[in-house]
Formats: C-alpha cells, structure tokens, sequence
C-alpha cells in the first residue's frame, strides 16, 4: 500500500500509476479524501479549472472511487494511534490520521512538496514511517 | 482452487495452448496467470473523466486556496 494526499489523488483519478504491482494498492485518509471531496464540492472552483466534465459526474467517482484505483482507509482502526501520535508530536487530525495509517498499514507516505505540516518530517521520522516528498513546494 | 467453466472462442484455445506450449505449462495455468494479470491492472478512467482529474490536479493550489485555513483539524500547519 502506498498512502497520498488529495492533491496525488487527484493524479491518480486522473490516470497516474504509483509503483508497482508489488506496492499494493494506492490509498488516503478519510481527512484528506474529505478535503479532497470539499474542494470539489465548489462548483465555481470547478468549473474554472476544468470543462472536460461535468462536476457532477467527478464528485461522484471522487466520492466514491474505484478501491482497485484509490482505497479510502476507514478511520477508526486508526483512531488511537492516531490519538497517540497526536499527542505526542502536537499533530492536528489530518496529520495525526496520515501517521496513524501509515504505522497501522505500515506503508510509506507520498505527498505533494506543498501539502508537508511544518512538524510532519520529525514526527514521522521518529515514528519510524516512511515520508516521501514529490516536487517543489 | 475453485473449478470453473467458461466458454472460450476456439480462437482463444488455440492461441492458448500454443503460448501455454511455448512457456512449457498448462493451459489452466496461463489462464490464472493472465487473469491475476488483468486484475492487477487498476480499471481505466474515461479519458474525459481523467483528463478532468488531471486539469484539477494541476490547478490543485487554486482549487484548495483559502479552503482549510481556518479549520484546525484539516489545514496544513505549515
């Protein structure tokens, strides 16, 4: 399993592949697909970036995607790991969920330079979980 | 293992057994192999849908600008 953010899931919906066939399957969080599922939700926001589909039809597969495409970890085998890290490394929920997922499944983090929390490196790596960071913030 | 009948083309048989032959197995055998194969390919997006998603990826920053700035579970604290 390889864990994204929402802006790399939206590359995935978009026909990105991650890895190989021996990473498992690509999969986020119930924050960030919330966040991701809330931007879309803004039909102006949209409608201003793409008109390749209707914003209906995407916020209905982003809703619910495909888990051969994009899996969406249930929250709450996570919520006391979660809890924990939280307080240990002063993490709100996005970044206390991410962390819990990715010690739970034990699967590395890939995220987008501009979506990386001023603590989010440090708390991982004492942690012990894999952070990878892709492109320029 | 779970047994099952499908039907197949004789098309589809014999260019089945003639690859099976060439790789030195079974027909059942490359028929699981090729059907592993197919399942590990994720499904293909409609390329409007995915040229949708990728538009919306690439203008991620404008699509998420402001969004979570004031909620403290969901914001980057950068």
């Amino acid at each position: 399993m390889i864990l994204v953010d929402d802006r790399l899931a939206l590359e995935v919906l978009g026909g990105r592949r991650f890895g190989g066939a021996d990473d498992g399957p690509v999969a986020t969080t119930w924050t960030f697909h919330y966040r991701l599922v809330r931007a879309l939700a803004d039909d102006a926001r949209v409608g201003q970036l793409t008109q390749s589909a209707n914003a209906v039809v995407l916020r209905r597969m982003a809703g619910s995607p495909p888990p051969e495409l994009l899996v969406v970890l249930d929250p709450r085998s996570l919520t006391s790991t979660a809890a924990t890290v939280a307080v240990r490394h002063g993490l709100n929920l996005l970044a206390a969920e991410l962390l819990a997922a990715a010690l739970v499944h034990g699967a590395p983090v890939v995220l987008s330079a501009g979506n990386v929390g001023r603590r989010w490196p440090e708390a991982f790596l004492a942690e012990g979980a894999e952070l990878r960071v892709e492109g320029d913030p | 293992m779970h047994r099952t009948n499908v039907y197949l083309t004789d098309e589809q048989c014999q260019a089945l057994d003639v690859r099976a032959r060439s790789l030195g197995t079974t027909r059942s055998a490359l028929l699981r192999a090729i059907v592993d194969l197919a399942l590990v390919e994720p499904p293909a997006v409609e390329p409007r849908l995915a040229a949708a998603f990728a538009d919306l990826a690439a203008g991620y920053e404008s699509l998420t600008q402001g969004l979570f700035d004031d909620d403290t579970d969901l914001r980057i604290e950068r």
